[in-house]
């Protein structure tokens, strides 16, 4: 227990606690609209290929949020076309752009002198040398995503649900689809300055896979949802201070614990049922 | 063709293709106000694309659509549709009570939508016609395919339309619902234009005012020549026949 207060105390842990607070509430509502709408792989693409934003950045040596947060909008709105356009063919696209914004994005720093070593940052996140800057930046998104849910509710739920019929009621369905793409790339970069770039996509999809077995509704599930990404963080942290270990993979691994003991426990109450 | 009272709807050298494959040609028909019109033909005979047209989901790529004399996008709220894939997205976390509300959605103008008592005494009212009251709160992965079936039914009803679409209805309801849905429609058509694909005519056809041949094309056969006898006769034999009228014609033969 004493451990406990005494890591509390500690400024930079508190600090990482209340941005992993501010990130789950994100990643609760982005990881369950991307989860209930299939698009966890094209987020992944849109993560990825957002390395391109950050060699873009180092090259020119300008501001890498700002210039990582319109690359990967870009990608995120060019992605929502292309797999309209093309759904049979969705999977092959975006590999495409995964992999070519990767590509552009290691050219434009190996020809950078200097910034190399910043590489496993992008990989695998740094929590602990978080910025207030970075806190402000989380809690606006924040409150933009808050806001936007609930004005729109009843357009998203009846947009994932049920595209098609959507449409027939008049809601501008793609409209919707697209938003909800280009909130989930900033989400995204959110979420790597934590978890990394590897890794985030555990962070968008477990916490709300797990979430949907227990909600009834969209809401709940992202409060669920947000709830497990927090202790999935909080825990993650903890841990990884104590051991001495980088804090995002250990995250992803209680988080992948998590999912394997309920997955587990959900396969045993089927079985037993029937 | 029937032209009795206003057409409802109007399909004016229709054309509809996907990606180069032509799936209607050159459709022309109308639909009076209050008809019962049972769509048949085989599968990929376009019936689904016609009524993705008539909800405008779908636009022509030659002619026109006309639903109410207009564009089917700007008549939205007095269109009620069912479709026909009702298993999408079973995992989703959504009660019956929400996925009905879904279809009170066209009646708002604006652009944020949001839910008011009356919304709800709507949903409540049709919940508990559509013997699902016990289910409001359920999720809707969990419902056996009829539930299912009415829930979609429950949703396009509860905006109140003045015309109905259904792709398939019946497919997996249970017959005793059968005949009762086919029963509500019936006295639904009292004041509602009412368009069906379906492939069960044994029990349709005693409902039915007027049928639709599609297949590439459309024949509309109106209330005049379904008489007594033709009905009758259509009331046993599968739909295949009826629709391509050999060996067993009981319809007109197409002109």
């Amino acid at each position: 227990m004493t451990e406990w207060i005494e890591w509390f105390q500690l400024d930079f842990m508190r600090q990482a606690l209340l941005a992993s607070f501010l990130a789950a509430v994100a990643c609760g509502i982005i990881g369950t609209l991307v989860v209930v709408n299939r698009m966890v792989f094209l987020a992944g693409g849109i993560a990825h290929a957002a390395y391109g934003g950050v060699g873009l950045a180092l090259f020119l040596r300008f501001p890498i949020l700002p210039v990582v947060t319109s690359f990967s909008a870009l990608c995120a709105f060019f992605l929502g076309i292309i797999t309209f356009r093309k759904p049979h063919h969705t999977d092959a696209l975006v590999s495409a752009i995964w992999s070519i914004g990767m590509a552009f994005g290691a050219l434009l720093v190996s020809l950078t002198p200097g910034y190399q070593s910043d590489l496993m940052g992008y990989l695998f996140g740094s929590i602990l040398t978080i910025l207030p800057s970075d806190i402000l930046i989380m809690l606006i998104l924040d409150g933009v995503l808050i806001v936007w849910i609930s004005l729109f509710y009843q357009e998203i739920v009846t947009v994932s649900y049920d595209p098609e019929y959507a449409q027939v009621v008049g809601i501008p369905a793609t409209a919707i689809y697209y938003f909800i793409l280009v909130l989930t790339s900033i989400t995204v970069i959110l979420l790597m300055r934590f978890v990394g770039l590897i890794l985030v996509l555990a962070m968008l999809s477990i916490p709300s896979y797990l979430a949907e077995h227990y909600s009834g509704s969209l809401k709940v599930m992202m409060v669920l949802s947000s709830i497990f990404s927090f202790v999935f963080m909080a825990l993650g942290l903890w841990v990884a201070y104590e051991l001495n270990l980088p804090a995002g993979p250990v995250m992803i691994i209680i988080s992948g614990i998590s999912f394997s003991v309920v997955e587990a426990i959900n396969y045993v109450c089927r079985h037993k049922k029937s | 063709m029937d032209n009795t009272g206003k057409a409802v709807v109007e399909f004016e050298n229709v054309s509809f293709s996907y990606d180069g494959h032509e799936v209607l040609k050159d459709v022309n028909f109308r639909v009076p106000e209050r008809d019962f019109l049972a769509l048949l033909g085989p599968n990929g005979g376009g019936k689904t694309t016609l009524i993705k047209l008539c909800v405008g989901l779908l636009r022509p790529k030659k002619g026109v659509v006309r639903v109410f004399g207009v564009d089917p996008g700007k008549v939205r709220h007095r269109i009620g549709y069912v479709p026909q894939d009702i298993n999408r997205n079973k995992e989703f976390p959504i009660s019956v009570f929400d996925v009905v509300m879904t279809g009170r959605l066209a009646k708002k103008k604006g652009l944020r939508r949001s839910i008011s008592e009356e919304d709800r005494r709507k949903v409540e009212e049709i919940l508990e016609q559509m013997h699902l009251s016990s289910y409001r709160n359920r999720r809707i992965g969990e419902l056996s395919g009829g539930q299912k079936q009415r829930v979609f039914i429950a949703r396009a009803l509860v905006g109140d339309p003045e015309i109905l679409f259904m792709d398939e209805p019946t497919a997996s309801v249970d017959p005793a619902f059968q005949t009762e849905l086919y029963d509500l429609l019936r006295q639904l058509n009292e004041r509602l234009t009412i368009i069906v694909v379906s492939h069960d005519m044994s029990v349709l056809s005693s409902y039915v005012k007027s049928i639709a041949c599609v297949n590439g094309t459309v024949f509309y056969h109106g209330a005049q020549e379904l008489t007594e006898e033709v009905v009758t006769k259509i009331y046993h034999c599968p739909v295949e026949l009826i629709a391509h009228g050999v060996p067993h014609r009981v319809l007109k033969e197409h002109r």
